[in-house]
C-alpha cells in the first residue's frame, strides 16, 4: 500500500515545529490545523510583530494555501488580578 | 492467491524465572513469520535474552524482532542483539529483512522508535539539550524507518516497532503518558514510506485495532494486551490486511 497526501496530513506538525524554531517567532503557545484550503493559526503570541511573522513563515513554507491567523496577543497592560489566600 | 501469514507478539518479557513464551509447535502450522516487536527481556541482560534466544532457535519460522525499552535497561542492548541473533532472529534497527512466502516476497523494515507524542501534544526539539535528544532520537528512528521502508521492492511491506505510531492502539492507557508510549513521527514515516500493514507493542493497556492518517493498518500485539503467545494477521497479495478487528 502506497499512502498518498502524507505531506499534506502531516504539514501541522512541520508548521508547529516551523514556527517555534524561527527566530520571527519562536513561540510555542500556537495551535496549527489545516482543512481543505486553509491552514489556521490560534493561540497567544506576545508581540504584534511576532503575530504578523507567523503568516510569513507560514506563506514560506506551506506556499499556495490561505492563512487563517486567530492569534492573539497577550495582554500585558492588564493589572495583576489578586487572590487572598489567607486561611 | 498467496496468503502471507504474519504472527506477532510483542512484551514477552522474558526473565530467568520465566516460562517458556512462543508456543513454537502452534507456529509451524499457523505462520509463514514470527514478529516480536520488543521487551524480549525484563531487565535487558543477556542471561535473559539467552532463554529467548534458546526458543526462537526451535521456531520453525523467520522470527523477525526489534528492541524494546526494557532490553536497554542493563546498557547490554549489543549483547542481547548479539544473542538473539546467534540464535537466527533477525534484529532490526532501521533495516529491513526481506523472505519469500510462496511466490510472494515480504519485506519487514523495523526500529525500536521512541517517544515524544501525539497530534498537538508532541514534543519539540526545543529547550534543554536533553528535550532536543529526546525529539531527535525518535526523529532519527523514524528517519531511518522511512528509508528502510521505501527501499523496500516487495509485494507485501511491513512496519515493526516497540513504541506506537498512532495514539489510537494507545486507548486504554493514562493520556498523561502517552508521550512516552509513541511518536506521531513514527505514523508519518509510514504514511510517507508506505506500508500494508503496522505492528507495535509497549502498550500493555491499549487497543489493538487502529490506522494511521493515511490509511494504513496498525496493530498493538503486546503480550498483556492480546491475551496468548501470539497473533496471526493474514496479508493477500494485493497488500489487503485481513487482520484481527478485536
Amino acid at each position: 500500500m502506497t499512502a498518498e497526501g502524507a505531506e499534506e496530513r502531516y504539514l501541522p506538525e512541520h508548521l508547529h515545529e516551523a514556527l517555534l524554531a524561527d527566530a520571527r517567532v519562536g513561540e510555542q503557545d500556537l495551535r496549527v490545523t489545516a482543512d481543505e484550503h486553509c491552514i489556521h493559526v490560534c493561540g497567544t503570541v506576545a508581540t504584534p510583530a511576532r503575530r504578523d511573522a507567523i503568516v510569513a513563515v507560514i506563506a514560506e513554507l506551506a506556499p499556495g494555501w490561505e492563512i487563517c491567523n486567530e492569534v492573539e496577543l497577550v495582554d500585558v497592560a492588564a493589572g495583576p488580578d489578586v487572590e487572598d489566600v489567607s486561611g | 492467491m498467496t496468503c502471507v501469514r504474519i504472527a506477532a507478539v510483542g512484551d514477552v518479557h522474558v526473565g530467568l524465572d520465566s516460562e517458556p513464551v512462543l508456543a513454537s509447535e502452534l507456529l509451524a502450522e499457523s505462520a509463514d513469520v514470527l514478529l516480536i516487536a520488543g521487551d524480549l527481556t525484563r531487565h535487558g541482560t543477556p542471561s535473559e535474552a539467552s532463554l529467548l534466544a534458546a526458543e526462537v532457535a526451535t521456531v520453525p519460522v523467520p522470527v523477525v524482532v526489534v528492541l524494546g525499552n526494557h532490553d536497554y535497561e542493563s546498557d547490554a542492548s549489543d549483547e542481547v542483539r548479539a544473542v538473539m541473533e546467534s540464535a537466527g532472529a533477525r534484529v532490526l534497527d532501521g533495516d529491513s529483512f526481506v523472505m519469500p512466502v510462496g511466490d510472494v516476497r515480504v519485506g519487514i523494515a523495523g526500529t525500536p522508535g521512541f517517544g515524544g507524542g501525539f497530534r498537538g501534544a508532541s514534543c519539540s526539539e526545543f529547550g534543554e539539550p536533553l528535550m532536543k535528544a529526546f525529539v531527535r532520537r525518535t526523529r532519527e528512528m523514524a528517519d531511518a524507518l522511512c528509508r528502510a521502508l521505501a527501499d523496500l521492492d516487495t509485494d507485501v511491506r511491513i512496519a515493526l516497532t516497540h513504541y506506537a505510531p498512532i495514539e489510537a492502539t494507545l486507548e486504554g492507557e493514562q493520556r498523561e503518558i502517552y508521550p512516552f508510549l509513541g511518536s506521531y513521527l513514527l505514523a508519518e514515516a509510514i504514511d510517507t514510506a508506505g506500508a500494508d500493514l503496522a505492528i507495535h507493542g509497549h502498550a500493555h493497556r491499549g487497543a489493538r485495532v487502529g490506522t494511521t492518517p493515511c490509511g494504513i493498518p496498525v496493530r498493538n500485539v503486546a503480550r498483556p494486551l492480546i491475551g496468548r503467545p501470539f497473533t496471526v494477521m493474514r496479508l493477500d497479495t494485493e497488500g489487503l490486511a485481513h487482520v484481527p478487528q478485536g
